[in-house]
């Protein structure tokens, strides 16, 4: 007899149990606490959220601001980290040069950042540059260790047949590791959307999520910050999901009998 | 001749080569032979300029075949070829010689071990190099695969006639395909011999040289 629960359908269903546990744990908490400027009850937020959605031009325009400077922020990072991780990989002389600067911005406290961002530029650019400064050490760690790992069968060949350092790197090294990126591109999008939303609330930026935030928490509209935040969550979980499919593909398609000459 | 002078190598205190020297004869296929830990792969990667060492070495092209086929994985058979010869008629000739001309499109991983080292052997002709290294290239194959792709060799060494310097702890492979053999022991040539007849010869015909070589590495 076929078995009914498959270990992908089990898994789909202890998901959604976790999701009724986590609004189990919010209808508890809105009842223990029985104070809709504290938790707001389950209702108001979901209807927020649809009046946000469907009946706010406002946050569509916001919701496209924050992602834009989120993917900006993104491309920016990958690139720099591109930049300097592969050739630092390749020569560890430059990775000693480029390892102070990864571990500085791996331990700057991101508040600080950006209130003295705040400073120096606008609310528009201060969210975009603080994502920067956290996206960049995480992706850089990640090229370098996938660099780092490519086998030493691989680069021991290209070095004895006297492949061009930028043939190794754009023919073989990046194909090589684009799939293990591709895959975790999804997370740090979500990444830099937290820390966007963040630095936006901080720095007050006009028409964007954070913004939209922070107006929410001034004027005391409780359900609408809690919609807004599931939004954002959401978002975020879409773009996951849709970049680990993504990867997924790329994993099948580059595994099959290809034709790539 | 290629000569090799005052090549040293340690690792740490454990000094594999002091002052070392050899001279390997241009055309011909010389056979280092050796138990594991004696040096071999260590003088191989050496001459390829894949270790640091001391001393000086000649400064020389090298074709090699490793242990394993050491394919690109994310390139195909066609792609691995092209890397090192831009020439796609002579790639085009190669494939056939190895008789892979239909699995050019191929990618490594869809590709049987006799097949990898098929185009490991391929890639190590198609770059013009001065000298062709072999670490113990048919060591992981089974007897039958073993002689077939000694053949396979052969057929292209002939009519290419390059230097090669194979290593290997395989007696019957180093009397098979080399001039000449080196017998190898703490970074020191303790035997150097060159057999009768030409390569790559009938092991039927070799008991005596067999024999010899056994004896002169268990002493």
């Amino acid at each position: 007899m076929k078995r009914f629960f498959t270990q992908r359908k089990l898994n789909i269903l202890i998901s959604a149990l976790a999701v009724a546990v986590m609004w189990a744990v919010w209808i508890i908490a809105y009842y223990a606490v029985g104070n809709d400027y504290i938790i707001p009850s389950f209702r108001d937020t979901f209807l927020s959220v649809f009046e946000e959605c469907l009946f706010k031009s406002g946050f569509w325009i916001s919701f496209l601001n924050t992602l834009l400077r989120t993917l900006c922020a993104f491309a920016v990072s990958f690139a720099i980290a591109s930049l300097l991780a592969v050739p630092g990989a390749l020569f560890p002389g430059f990775n000693a040069f480029v390892k102070p600067f990864t571990v500085f911005l791996r331990t700057l406290p991101t508040l600080a950042v950006i209130l003295l961002l705040l400073i120096w530029t606008n609310p528009r650019v201060a969210p975009v540059v603080v994502t920067v400064l956290v996206l960049f050490p995480v992706i850089h760690a990640r090229i370098y260790a996938a660099v780092s790992g490519i086998d030493d069968g691989v680069r021991h060949t290209l070095k004895v047949y006297g492949v061009k350092k930028s043939v190794a790197v754009f023919r073989i090294y990046l194909p090589m590791i684009s799939p293990s990126l591709l895959s975790q591109t999804g997370a740090d999008i979500s990444l830099g959307l937290k820390v966007m939303i963040s630095a936006e609330v901080l720095a007050s930026t006009y028409k964007s999520l954070g913004g939209m935030m922070q107006e929410a928490r001034l004027f005391l509209e409780m359900p609408r910050l809690a919609a807004l935040t599931l939004l954002a969550v959401l978002i975020g979980l879409v773009i996951d999901v849709a970049f680990t499919s993504l990867a997924r593909l790329t994993d099948k398609w580059a595994r099959k009998d290809g034709v790539n000459d | 001749m290629i000569e090799i002078e005052n090549f040293s190598k340690s690792y740490g205190a454990n000094t594999v080569y002091k002052n070392f020297g050899l001279s390997l004869e241009e055309g011909k296929i010389t056979c280092l032979l050796g138990a594991s830990g004696s040096g071999k792969t260590t003088l191989l990667n050496a001459i390829a300029g894949l270790i640091k060492y001391e001393g000086e070495l000649p400064k020389l092209k090298c074709s090699y075949i490793f242990q394993n086929p050491q394919l690109i994985p994310n390139l195909t058979v066609r792609g691995n070829l092209s890397l090192i010869c831009s020439d796609g008629a002579k790639i085009d000739d190669m494939l056939e010689r190895v008789g892979l001309s239909d699995k050019a499109a191929r990618y490594p991983v869809n590709l049987s071990g006799g097949e990898a080292r098929r185009v490991a052997i391929a890639r190590a002709f198609l770059y013009e190099s001065d000298i062709l290294l072999m670490d113990e290239p048919f060591s992981s194959l089974d007897l039958k695969l073993k002689y077939r792709m000694l053949d396979l060799f052969f057929e292209i060494w002939r009519k290419d006639r390059r230097t090669v310097l194979m290593v290997t702890h395989d007696v019957d492979e180093a009397v098979k395909a080399a001039h000449r053999i080196l017998i190898l022991s703490d970074g020191k040539i303790i035997n150097d011999f060159t057999p009768e007849g030409e390569v790559p010869r009938d092991l039927s015909d070799c008991a005596p040289v067999r024999e010899k070589t056994v004896q002169l590495l268990l002493n």
